[in-house]
């Protein structure tokens, strides 16, 4: 097997046992990417130069005997939309074209600090609002299964990334679902972490309640090994609960589901019919299989969250974000459009840097938030949430995860929604309300669509507040039931994991 | 009908908190002179990915300062976000309160036009961040080119609290008062150094004059308010509040009518002229920000805060009156700042007599700090040497003359042992006995107007005004001459 | 849900957007989409299926914050990358075009 295939654990436990470098792990990985990347698209920037240094950095002090820590020459992947010192960070727009952040986000520093080499920074939908990484400025990202399908998105980049190879992790941020359904559309494991687990220091904001960074992987200990890196407080954001983090590695050891209690949502019956019959089908079996490793399947009912969740955080949503990406003005950094009047400068800089779905949405929330809007949209939505929040916690009095379809429909072919954007949305049904609630909830790859083409089809599972390593326990059971994420069959041919 | 119009009269008045920190970064607030861009980092300069993250001491000043002004302090208080599009607004977005700000309802009592106090209510006192400051192209050739301007961010993110009076205030000169009394009391409380020339006390006046009916007091219309900004002092307080209600009250005079508009007041000129009518008025879009989650004030801060209060001037000016006597105004000179009320309190603890004392820091004392710059706390004379120069005079040891010339010397650094023979007195003055014997020797000298006096031949008290003379030019100056006189009528009354 | 092309054109406005002519239609027909949508709760309402009623709004989650800042000063090192990256400076100075009055 070749070194790129390896899962990250796989990776450190060979650097550290000197079996293979850092190095050759990274070469590896970059001559994947540079194979595969005129096909995938899936990066915005290459860092091979640093990630060279940093590998042969990481090499040298295995060679002195020092612990790089726990990511010890593992290649990582980071969304376009987070700060990474000295790489420009686009959040794939033109208006934030050739930025380079002076200073790291918190999970950068975090990731520098655990030994990890930065690979690249991913592309995503302009901003993270998307469901397709088409709404990229520069270019749309194709999924690795089928390139003649989109990824995902909004973090299509990162999900594209590791389904090929490029790297065994990549991070992601989650707002309305922008981790959980790419990981779907690629076959991945994706975990949205509760609100306030990972600092969103250095994490270009799209709606601040909602944003949430969170990890990609292949195989669950891969996913917990990134999550432990990425999950520590941080006083730069008064949003990042101080709370001590458990060990995430120690759910993997769980035998079997025995008494726990997994839901179905009965909301989901009358829903079937906007659903994909071959997502009802893998969800249906997976159910199967921890009704077989020994949870108890019951049914909770969400009905605040399945059906105005959607239209309320195409409220929220759009109304922070009119207001996060107002300062790109023209006048600090990022693009300028230099005119005689500082009303041009604005108008035009702010017309020309930003793409139609961003447009959309800042003034879908610019709308909702104006004088004599603000209870009827804003405050509404807002109760709504509340109600949203009440009912989770009802239903986790009774069970102790809830499944749910990861997105409605596998991925979906490149041009198919880009016309449509409110149809686009309802990718997001099954995933938003976990955003409003602030839960946390992990999409695995429950199986595969038949035909010639067969696309992954992602589960989700929602655990309470602060409930991770719940989850990780039951995709680590399931993991040996479904086999790791496979690497796409793409070029070079792979090995291992479960390719249908 | 003959009309009577009456000026309302409301203040904003932002102050910028003493915090050594911006209030939402760890930037430093020292912005004054320094270089453009100097204290700056992602979160005031609004980069993509900051975040800010509250200051403890923005909320615990804005807290003391709320309570100080007889404020309910809000345990659970949010910041909002106000949106609108300002180059010296790096986010696009200023972070401020709005309808929960942290403190609301207070009160503050004014000097009133009739002398007695004026009780003007404070709606809210809120804490937002203040914007970077823009330096347009001076004709002066320092920033040329015309054509732009030139952001600095040093100031961007510095902690202000925003006091928003009540329309309680009826005339410019009760608007100045209430200025004056904010920015002393924010003074006392070291919320603020209230500098008014540098910025740090910012006024904007909310007025509008309403037509009365002079015998019914109905009000037949009420005037648009204007509101005016740019008044750097006191006085321009007073000067544009003047010329503001004369040119409102014209307008309505003469039967014109008024917009609701911003006016910019011009102190050279002394008038006020329009920025911008509210029909181009922003609309903010308030929403709480999502990135600072709601402040929680725990009862042991409010605890802690009102423990530590400092005595509030007006507070003080009571208890100088009481309890030391001093007439009002002494009163009031003494209590105006806190290093003057701390000076003149320790004055008194070692032993000095309080009018004395207050009569020397009101006239000497200050007219040294003005002539050579000085402020109290760097004042060359120490409060307990003043004391005892003041004692020496009190105890008729030292006359004012000469005294005067001991504490110019005491102001130029010595000390009293070598301030005293500079100005030809003897080192720690007379002592009561020696003016004892001087007294008695006169008294001996003088037998035929003792006894003059003795019986009641000096009804205007001249002849006790001749023995005193001759006493004094014995003592050559060094006594001081009531205590001489008292003594003097002392033994006179013995020997009766 | 009506929305005029006046109602997009006010909010461009307002958002610092330049919104070319052809972009109005469109704007207005998502609009409606959206906000569209947004009216099921409304109707939700009506028919009592949704009650709103005395639910406070959910501006902020009741998780434990992290302690205040302590006024203490950090200098930051970004200013020098900032202000050499910065569309247009003087000196030390960022610079816009110039502002006769408030805009």
């Amino acid at each position: 097997m070749e070194l790129f295939a390896l899962s990250a654990a796989e990776m450190v436990r060979g650097i550290k046992a000197k079996d293979f470098s850092a190095s050759e792990v990274f070469a590896s990985c970059l001559s994947r990417i540079e194979a595969l990347e005129p096909e995938l698209s899936a990066l915005l920037a290459l860092t091979a130069g640093m990630g060279r240094e940093e590998a042969a950095r990481i090499d040298g002090m295995i060679a002195r005997g020092t612990d790089p820590g726990p990511l010890a020459g593992v290649p990582v992947v980071l969304k376009d939309n987070m700060c990474l010192r000295g790489v420009p960070a686009t959040c794939a727009s033109r208006i934030l074209e050739g930025w380079i952040p002076p200073y790291d986000g918190k999970v950068a520093e975090l990731l520098a600090g655990a030994g990890a080499v930065f690979a690249g920074k991913a592309n995503m939908d302009e901003f993270a609002m998307g469901s397709s990484t088409e709404f990229s400025a520069f270019h749309p990202t194709s999924n690795p299964w089928d390139t003649g399908r989109v990824p995902g998105g909004s973090s299509g980049g990162s999900a594209a990334a590791v389904a090929a190879g490029y790297a065994p992790l990549a991070l992601g941020s989650d707002t309305g679902g922008s981790i959980r359904q790419p990981a779907s559309y690629c076959g991945l494991y994706g975990l949205k972490p509760t609100y306030g687990l990972v600092s969103r220091w250095g994490l270009v904001a799209f709606a601040s309640s909602l944003d949430q960074i969170g990890p990609f992987a292949r195989t669950v200990e891969d996913l917990a090994l990134l999550l432990s890196v990425i999950a520590a407080p941080d006083a730069r954001d008064g949003t990042c609960s101080p709370r001590e983090r458990p060990d995430y590695a120690a759910p993997l050891a769980a035998a079997s589901l025995r008494g726990k209690r997994i839901a179905v949502v009965k909301e989901l019956d009358a829903m079937r019919s906007s659903v994909d019959p071959e997502v009802l089908r893998v969800l249906e079996n997976t159910l199967n299989l921890c009704r077989e490793e020994g949870a108890e399947i019951v049914e909770v009912s969400l009905p605040v969250s399945l059906e105005f969740g959607l239209p309320c955080y195409y409220i929220l949503a759009p109304a922070e974000a009119s207001s996060n990406l107002a300062r790109f003005d023209g006048v600090r950094y990022g693009l300028s459009c230099r005119e005689d009047s500082l009303l041009d400068l604005y108008l035009t800089t702010r017309g020309a840097g930003f793409g139609a779905e961003v447009k959309r949405r800042i003034l879908t929330g610019t709308y909702v938030l104006s004088s004599g809007y603000y209870d009827a949209y804003y405050l509404t939505a807002q109760k709504v949430r509340s109600l949203m929040k009440a009912e989770f916690r009802k239903a986790f009095g009774r069970c102790d995860l809830i499944a749910l379809p990861t997105a409605p429909t596998p991925a979906f072919k490149k041009g198919e929604l880009v016309d449509d954007p409110v149809r686009m949305y309802l990718a997001d049904v099954f995933t938003l309300p976990v955003n409003l609630a602030e839960l946390p909830a992990l999409s695995l790859n429950g199986g595969f669509t038949g035909g010639k083409k067969p696309l992954p089809v992602g589960v989700q599972f929602i655990a309470p507040q602060w409930g991770e390593p719940e989850l990780l326990n039951a995709a680590a059971v399931l993991e040996r039931r479904l086999g790791k994420a496979p690497i796409a069959p793409l070029g070079a041919a792979t090995e291992g994991g479960n390719a249908p | 009908m003959t009309f009577r119009y009456i000026p309302v009269i409301g203040l904003e008045i932002h102050v910028q908190l003493s915090t050594a920190t911006k209030i939402f970064c760890p930037c430093s607030t020292d912005y004054i002179g320094a270089e453009p861009n100097t204290n700056v980092c992602p979160v005031c300069l609004g980069l993509p990915g900051s975040l800010p993250v509250l200051n403890k001491r923005a909320v615990e000043l804005g807290v003391r300062a709320g309570l100080a002004l007889s404020c309910t302090i809000r345990n659970h208080t949010v910041f909002h976000r106000k949106n609108y599009f300002y180059p010296d607004l790096p986010k696009a977005y200023q972070i401020s309160q709005y309808d929960l700000p942290l403190a609301e309802g207070g009160e503050i009592y004014i000097p009133g036009d009739d002398g007695r106090p004026r009780r003007i209510r404070i709606t809210r006192l809120h804490l937002e961040e203040d914007a970077g400051k823009l330096v347009h192209s001076a004709a002066d050739g320092r920033l040329e080119g015309a054509a732009f301007s030139f952001v600095d961010y040093n100031r961007g993110g510095v902690p202000l609290a925003e006091i928003v009076s009540e329309p309680d205030i009826t005339s410019p000169r009760e608007a100045r008062e209430y200025v004056a009394r904010i920015r002393q009391t924010v003074r006392y409380l070291g919320v603020s150094d209230g500098d008014m020339e540098r910025g740090s006390l910012r006024v904007d006046a909310n007025v509008s004059v309403k037509k009365t009916d002079e015998t019914s007091g109905e009000v037949l219309y009420w005037g648009e308010r204007t509101e005016i900004k740019n008044m750097n002092s006191l006085r321009a307080v007073e000067r544009a509040l003047e010329y503001e209600i004369i040119r409102q009250t014209g307008v309505l005079a003469e039967g014109g009518s008024l917009e609701r508009e911003t006016r910019h007041w011009n102190d050279g000129e002394g008038i006020t002229t329009s920025m911008r009518s509210k029909e181009a008025a922003n609309d903010y879009r308030y929403f709480p920000d999502p990135d600072i989650p709601p402040i929680v004030v725990t009862e042991e801060l409010l605890e802690s805060t009102r423990n530590a209060l400092p005595e509030l001037p007006w507070a003080k000016e009571r208890r100088f009156a009481g309890e030391y006597g001093l007439p009002e105004a002494d009163a009031a000179f003494m209590a105006e700042s806190l290093p003057v009320a701390l000076y003149f309190e320790e004055c008194v603890k070692n032993g000095a007599a309080p009018l004395r004392a207050a009569n020397w820091i009101r006239t000497e004392v200050f007219r040294v700090m003005n002539e050579k710059g000085l402020s109290m706390d760097s004042f060359p004379v120490k409060p307990s040497v003043l004391a005892e120069l003041v004692a020496l005079v009190e105890g008729g040891k030292l006359s004012t003359t000469v005294a005067r010339e001991v504490f110019a010397h005491l102001a130029e650094g010595r000390s009293l042992k070598d301030a005293l023979p500079a100005a030809g007195a003897s080192p720690g003055g007379l002592s009561a006995e020696d003016v004892e014997k001087m007294v008695d020797r006169v008294l001996l000298a003088n037998g035929d107007v003792v006894e003059e006096i003795r019986s009641g031949r000096d009804p205007k008290g001249k002849k006790i005004k001749f023995l005193t003379g001759l006493v004094m030019k014995e003592a050559r100056g060094q006594a001081d001459a009531a205590a001489v006189s008292g003594i003097l009528e002392r033994r006179l009354g013995e020997g009766r | 849900m009506t929305i005029s092309e006046k109602d997009v054109r006010h909010v461009a406005d307002l958002a610092r957007l330049r919104v070319e002519e052809k972009e109005i239609e469109p704007l207005v027909r998502h609009f409606e989409a959206i906000l569209g949508h947004f009216a099921t709760l409304s109707r939700a309402r009506e028919e009592g299926r949704l009650n709103l009623d005395g639910v406070d709004p959910f501006l902020f989650s009741e998780r434990e914050a992290p302690p205040l800042r302590e006024d203490e000063p950090v200098r930051s090192a970004v200013r020098d990358d900032v202000l050499a990256a910065a569309p247009e400076r003087k000196d030390s100075f960022f610079v816009v075009p110039r502002i006769l009055e408030e805009e």
